[in-house]
């Protein structure tokens, strides 16, 4: 019960991360001003962070797991 | 993406002062750091849930503590992340753009929220400044605000570096502007503008 408690708990964390960050790059491709650099390495740190932290919870909870 | 029109070139780009997105992201940058912090933390060193916590909830003791607070603390850095780039986003997006033609005014409200206007320069009738406050002051940021003629949407620049000084560039390209538009009447052939 409890490991299900916490994959859905990610899922639903990671789901609306993505929803988020979605609408984020929606807003910045909409309604940035054209040839802005600076808003490219924003959504890539942007983009480049989220990915990395949800890969790090999805380890942690496979190694709940699994040890 | 915003489209300018043709020949109109940007002048003046302003976004709020950057001490606002400072403001911003402080306390959400503060818990940040204290989660990874506590995340190395406990790379190192081991901890057991006390005996009362366990008491109530007895599947902890099915976990390793150490993995569930990483996994926990991971997820809350995950939230925090999100909850930074809103910030980022909502200042970023928020921007005041003079152009030879108009000024523009972009402004995200919420994520689902966002206010897109402009007004010409030929609308502008006044450009009042608004420094108020100790570290406006000292920083040199406030707000402008342009009256124009007509329904227009209320245009106030909120919080920009230099007010002053972007008072000038509104005035001197609405002062362009007019000449502009002298020198293209001027240019059109006397039958036309008798036609008109």
């Amino acid at each position: 019960m409890a490991n299900i408690i916490l994959v859905i708990l990610f899922g639903i964390i990671a789901a609306i991360s993505l929803v988020i960050g979605g609408i984020i790059f929606y807003h910045f491709k909409k309604f940035n001003l054209p040839h802005d650099i600076l808003s490219a390495k924003i959504l890539t740190l942007f983009k480049l962070g989220s990915v990395a932290i949800i890969f790090m919870a999805f380890f942690f909870l496979i190694l709940l797991f699994i040890l | 993406m915003i489209t300018l029109r043709k020949n109109e070139e940007i002048l003046l780009i302003k976004r709020r002062h950057h001490f606002i997105l400072i403001r911003a992201l402080l306390l959400t940058t503060l818990v940040f750091l204290a989660l990874v912090l506590l995340m190395i933390i406990l790379f190192f060193v081991s901890f057991e849930f006390p005996d009362w916590i366990t008491n109530i909830f007895p599947f902890l003791l099915g976990y390793r503590t150490r993995l569930l607070a990483l996994y926990l603390i991971s997820l809350a850095l995950l939230i925090i992340w999100q909850v930074a780039f809103i910030a980022v986003a909502t200042y970023y997006l928020d921007c005041w753009i003079v152009t030879t033609e108009r000024t523009i005014h972009t402004e995200l409200r919420s994520l689902f929220s966002r206010i897109l206007s402009s007004v010409p320069h030929h609308r502008i009738q006044d450009v009042t400044v608004d420094v108020k406050g100790i570290l406006p002051t000292l920083l040199r940021y406030g707000d402008l605000q342009i009256q124009t003629a007509g329904k227009f949407h209320e245009f106030i620049f909120k919080e920009i570096p230099d007010p002053y000084k972007t008072k000038e560039i509104i005035f001197k390209a609405q002062k362009m502007y007019f000449r502009r538009k002298m020198k293209q009447r001027e240019n059109i052939p006397e039958e036309k503008v008798a036609n008109n």
